[in-house]
């Protein structure tokens, strides 16, 4: 049998399997709309754990950071530094929203922005920003996967079927099980992807030199600067490398899609979830290795893009039996495939939830959790059809973290401000906004390197603050079901 | 949370700081200490191991919180 052919079979079980574990998982179960955004709030530890970990990370953890390892050096280490103070601030909003969210019955963000601020164009607004974020995320993931798809079948399957095939099994669960169907198809997939990630990393540190600190001595001597942060030869200066860190920190857990996992489960499961997850980001360490170890042995004159270290360390520089090269790729898929379901979820949840209910908001039950299913689908095809047809509109989407941190504000102040109000939340979002916008699209150089997140969260701070102060407050036993909550 | 309770207020205040204290050695300018290669420790450059430490540390300051507050029977 043909080596490529051994590869395909090997993802292929992987593919079956996922897809068999998420139809399973929505078996028999009556679909009403908190079952099919939440799951009935009643998940366990690992359920939460695994859908958790499987949505944070994605194709960016097996081609983007061992890209960023090879080709930006210690500018990686952001993606580490950030995940547990994105934990702690977790633990400030995490089991509250578990709380608030049983008692008044919610779903989304967009829910709780809505109940805090007596406002259904907040949520709106952020649904729109955050639907723009998604489809762009989706995007990623399905770049990620078509071309791992492409290259570790050396070709044999075009780039439009990978993805097709892929995203279709994610879609098909998605629709058909809910939140449930990506959380037990993410057990299968975060289980793979940790075990891929520390065998390969190893594997390939050892393979290649005697030992790590061995590797890391040879690319100091090599390419001084490329393992710090600012100085000569280094690729990212403190006061990016600092403003990346803090804008993630702030911006990981106002994701609409991950702020939403807080109502999957109760109080206490969260509280454990976020606990361990930290552990899990040590995860990351071993991925790291996979790019380093190309510094010194591969030019970048090799590579098309930076992205493609992984799957060029697998092909011309280790040989492997096409078995492992499968269940690499299996391990790949698996880390973009988990994320794409949790987005593509919330993005169909969102969509209907926060934007289609504030104008209709007579529909039924029924009718409102077979419009998230259609939505899902829609979204789903248009982030397909964006990532084969009109490829610069995903260029111009790029730096969802910009847009979503300026939920950040009205977030946390829904439950820790009491002054904070409808008009102070609106308005702070939409300078936030025009400023990320601005320096996307407009002036794209920052002062000092700095993040343009960062930036157009101070201006969105300042304006939330004044205006909040400016306008009326909000009832006292209101504000109390929030903040004493 | 029923009512105010002035230890409870102190304990939280306290591990606000110490959660503060670790996210401020993860950015400069605290950073700049740790931001060198040698000493390479369990084969990770000090940066990174750095990283890792701080990492660990938050999730013990994290595990201790979930202690306290399940222990007061609640």
């Amino acid at each position: 049998m043909q080596s490529w052919v051994i590869v395909l079979s090997v993802m292929g079980i992987y593919l079956v399997l996922a897809l068999a574990l998420g139809l399973l998982a929505g078996r028999k179960r009556a679909f009403s709309v908190e079952e099919f955004v939440v799951g009935g709030r009643r998940f366990g530890l690992i359920l939460t754990l695994f859908l958790i970990s499987g949505t944070w990370f994605s194709a960016f953890a097996f081609l983007g950071a061992p890209g960023w390892a090879f080709s930006r050096g210690a500018a990686v280490f952001y993606t580490l530094g950030y995940l547990a103070p994105a934990c702690v601030l977790w633990w400030a909003i995490g089991p509250k929203t578990a709380r608030i969210g049983k008692k008044m019955n919610l779903v989304t963000q967009g829910d709780l922005l809505r109940e805090r601020y007596q406002d259904k164009l907040l949520p709106a607004l952020v649904a729109i920003v955050a639907t723009f974020a998604f489809i762009q995320y989706i995007c990623v993931q399905l770049k990620g996967t078509a071309y791992l798809i492409n290259v570790f079948t050396e070709g044999h399957v075009p780039m439009w079927a990978g993805a097709l095939i892929a995203y279709g099994i994610v879609v098909i669960y998605v629709v058909s099980s809910g939140v449930r169907g990506a959380a037990w198809s993410d057990v299968l997939q975060g289980a793979l992807m940790v075990m891929v990630a520390w065998a390969l990393g190893l594997y390939i540190v050892y393979h290649l030199y005697s030992s790590p600190a061995a590797m890391f001595r040879e690319i100091h001597a090599a390419y001084p600067g490329h393992l710090l942060i600012g100085g000569p030869g280094s690729r990212m200066g403190p006061a990016t490398f600092s403003t990346l860190i803090i804008l993630c920190s702030i911006g990981a857990m106002m994701w609409p899609h991950i702020f939403m996992k807080g109502y999957v489960a109760e109080e206490r499961t969260i509280k454990k979830t976020i606990l361990v997850f930290p552990i899990f980001g040590i995860f990351l360490v071993p991925i790291f290795f996979i790019g380093f170890a190309g510094v010194t042995r591969v030019a970048p004159s090799e590579l098309a893009a930076a992205d493609q270290i992984l799957p060029h360390m697998i092909y011309s520089v280790l040989s492997v039996p096409p078995i492992v090269v499968g269940l690499v790729g299996a391990g790949a898929l698996a880390a973009s495939m988990s994320s794409a379901d949790a987005i593509t979820h919330g993005a169909g949840s969102v969509v209907i939830q926060d934007i289609v209910r504030a104008i209709k908001p007579n529909m039924s039950e029924r009718a409102v959790v077979w419009s998230m299913r259609m939505a899902v689908l829609i979204i789903g095809i248009i982030a397909y059809a964006l990532t084969f047809g009109v490829q610069t509109l995903v260029g111009l989407l790029i730096g969802g973290y910009n847009f979503i941190a300026q939920i950040a504000p009205s977030g946390y102040g829904a439950y820790y401000w009491r002054r904070a109000t409808r008009q102070g939340a609106i308005s702070g979002f939409v300078l936030g906004t025009a400023v990320a916008v601005f320096y996307t699209f407009v002036k794209v150089s920052t002062p000092f390197g700095m993040n343009l997140g960062v930036l157009a969260l101070i201006a969105n701070v300042v304006m939330f603050v004044v205006v909040s102060l400016l306008t009326k407050p909000q009832p006292k036993e209101h504000v109390e079901r929030f903040i004493g909550a | 949370m029923e009512g105010y309770n002035p230890n409870k207020r102190k304990v939280y205040i306290g591990f606000t700081v110490f959660f503060l204290l670790c996210f401020m050695a993860m950015i400069f300018p605290i950073f700049s200490i740790a931001n060198r290669v040698e000493p390479i420790l369990f084969g990770m450059p000090f940066g990174m191991f750095w990283l890792v430490l701080v990492t660990i540390l938050q999730f013990c300051g994290l595990l201790a919180l979930y202690i306290w507050e399940y222990r007061k029977g609640r």
